[in-house]
């Protein structure tokens, strides 16, 4: 029983931390015999040589390179004729421009590499980028901000003299984009671009690396490859999926995101005060979750949750207002500390 | 060139930036193999593994011209890594922490071959045998050398489950290798020439 306490530490100074108590602990325990460091050395060893982990495998070298050329072949006849590109023909809405202050939300899935993308005038670009758990807030030379949520990374030009406005995103991020109907603000994933022509916006490109997916809230966007011709436009409650792997384009009509929360596994979050906020996470996973700080309860949040489950989902809003996310048991969470930097009006 | 098996990496990225498929099949010659036991320690099917790797050329390929790689081998391995998350994330594969029973392998197994590459394998089999969620996170955690926090946000689950699994990764493990220690091999292992 006892010692199974101490081979309990041993694994767990190996796979994470110990404190310092506990560190203390097991090295009286270690100096007290012969017996307990051989068991120690052992577990060591054995977690050394875990790291070496091989297997064999039987590979026909050219048998599998001719698989990837066969598909190098089909891909390059591909773009060289009409390829497999469907554009689907939007009857323009004449009244896009209309709710230009209202907020555009839109959310991406796209690539998972990061592209450099020059921008049309040698303005300098920068980068941003953001670790686990961190949220980064990124002023644009137009005066647009961006939210850049965790491990994510954008690059931007330091000026905005184009005649567009460019920037490329790898991870996810809320856009406040201030309105310039002439100079399109522009968002590139790696193997699409993501044209908005509102105002404030929500992206959020995900590890996929075939897909890009964009819902449009409300406002106008044009979703398209790389130097698509015929780019897909979408507008209020518009869903397109760019599939890099079949060039494919297909559109969709979304109805109210959170009302169909439950199917669409998304929740949205545009300016919304954090006591709705809980309430709507609270009947989506069915959980309960406790605020003590009730200062927090008018402050307002910004996100979208594409089919995040309840850990991911509690640890953004508590990244975001600063708060300590303590998990009661796995129905019930409870929120401590915590500022707002986004109150009342 | 001069003979393509002395060229660095990079310099074969270099080439197939400059449409060389020489070099391309240099290079997939370089690290098929690797990729694949890499992508095994998270994707347990042979098939599926293939196709990842293949995923992982056809795109260094096709993007060629924008190629921006610094480490080569460090490159392709994250890419395929992610590829592999990506295919676990896709079959909605549980990572979540429940009551679940674990076995332990009999710890009376008797190995005969007292060799220090037999101990290695012993334990590349152990790894293996390991559920899929404990294999997983037992891997990014020793192999990527990833933090709990930073298994637990690429996976979204808790650091506890993160961390509850490690430990019974490595319970498994020593249980695997008491044949070694009663027989009184590993000490020597421990302290002799390995």
């Amino acid at each position: 029983m006892e010692k199974e306490f101490y081979i309990d530490l041993i694994y767990k100074s190996f796979s994470g931390d110990l404190s310092a108590e506990k560190q203390n602990q097991l090295d009286n325990w270690l100096s007290e015999s012969e017996a307990n460091r051989k068991e120690f050395d052992v577990l060591k060893k054995t977690w050394e040589m875990s790291s070496n982990f091989s297997k064999d495998f039987e590979v026909n070298l050219d048998t599998e390179f001719a698989q990837i050329q066969n598909r190098i072949d089909a891909d390059e006849k591909g773009n060289v004729k009409e390829a497999i590109v469907k554009t689907i023909p939007v009857a323009r809405k004449n009244n896009w421009w209309k709710p230009l202050s209202v907020a555009a939300a839109i959310l991406l899935l796209a690539g998972a590499f990061f592209v450099f993308n020059q921008n049309s005038k040698s303005a300098e670009m920068l980068a941003m980028e953001t670790l686990d758990g961190e949220v980064k807030e990124v002023a644009l030379a137009d005066g647009s901000k961006v939210w850049l949520n965790e491990n994510s990374s954008l690059s931007y030009p330091d000026a905005m003299n184009g005649d567009e406005r460019r920037v490329t995103l790898k991870g996810e991020a809320f856009f406040d984009i201030t309105k310039n109907p002439s100079k399109p603000f522009i968002i590139d994933t790696r193997d699409a671009e993501v044209k908005v022509l509102g105002t404030s916006f929500e992206v959020r490109a995900m590890d996929d690396e075939t897909k890009t997916e964009v819902v449009v809230k409300t406002g106008k966007v044009s979703l398209g490859k790389k130097n698509e011709v015929k780019p897909l436009i979408l507008t209020k409650n518009q869903k397109g999926v760019y599939n890099n792997k079949t060039q494919g384009y297909v559109r969709s009509e979304v109805k109210d995101l959170n009302s169909i929360s439950w199917q669409s596994k998304t929740m949205e979050f545009n300016d919304v005060v954090l006591e709705k906020v809980l309430t709507d996470i609270e009947n989506h996973f069915d959980i309960k979750v406790t605020l003590d700080n009730q200062d927090l309860l008018k402050c307002k949040f910004n996100s979208i949750f594409i089919d995040k489950d309840q850990d991911a989902v509690l640890r953004a809003v508590s990244n975001v207002l600063k708060m300590k996310l303590v998990e009661t048991n796995d129905k019930s969470y409870r929120l401590t500390g915590g500022e707002c930097r986004n109150t009342g009006e | 060139m001069p003979s393509i098996s002395s060229t660095s990496d990079l310099e074969l990225v270099e080439a197939i930036k400059a449409d060389d498929q020489k070099a391309f099949r240099a290079l997939f010659d370089r690290y098929y193999k690797y990729l694949l036991v890499t992508a095994y320690a998270y994707v347990k099917d042979d098939n599926t593994i293939r196709d990842l790797t293949q995923d992982v050329f056809f795109e260094i390929w096709k993007k060629r011209n924008s190629l921006n790689i610094r480490n080569v081998k460090a490159y392709l391995r994250r890419s395929v890594i992610n590829k592999a998350l990506n295919h676990i994330k896709a079959q909605r594969m549980n990572f979540e922490d429940s009551n679940e029973a674990f076995d332990v392998p009999d710890r009376a197994r008797v190995q005969e071959e007292l060799e220090a590459s037999q101990l290695q394998k012993v334990i590349n089999e152990t790894i293996e045998s390991l559920p899929d969620r404990c294999r997983v996170i037992f891997v990014m955690r020793r192999m990527e050398g990833l933090s709990l926090k930073e298994i637990a946000t690429k996976l979204d689950i808790s650091p506890k489950t993160v961390e509850n699994q490690l430990t019974k990764a490595i319970k498994v493990l020593r249980a695997a290798v008491e044949p070694y220690v009663s027989g009184g091999l590993f000490i020597f292992i421990l302290f002799g020439i390995f």
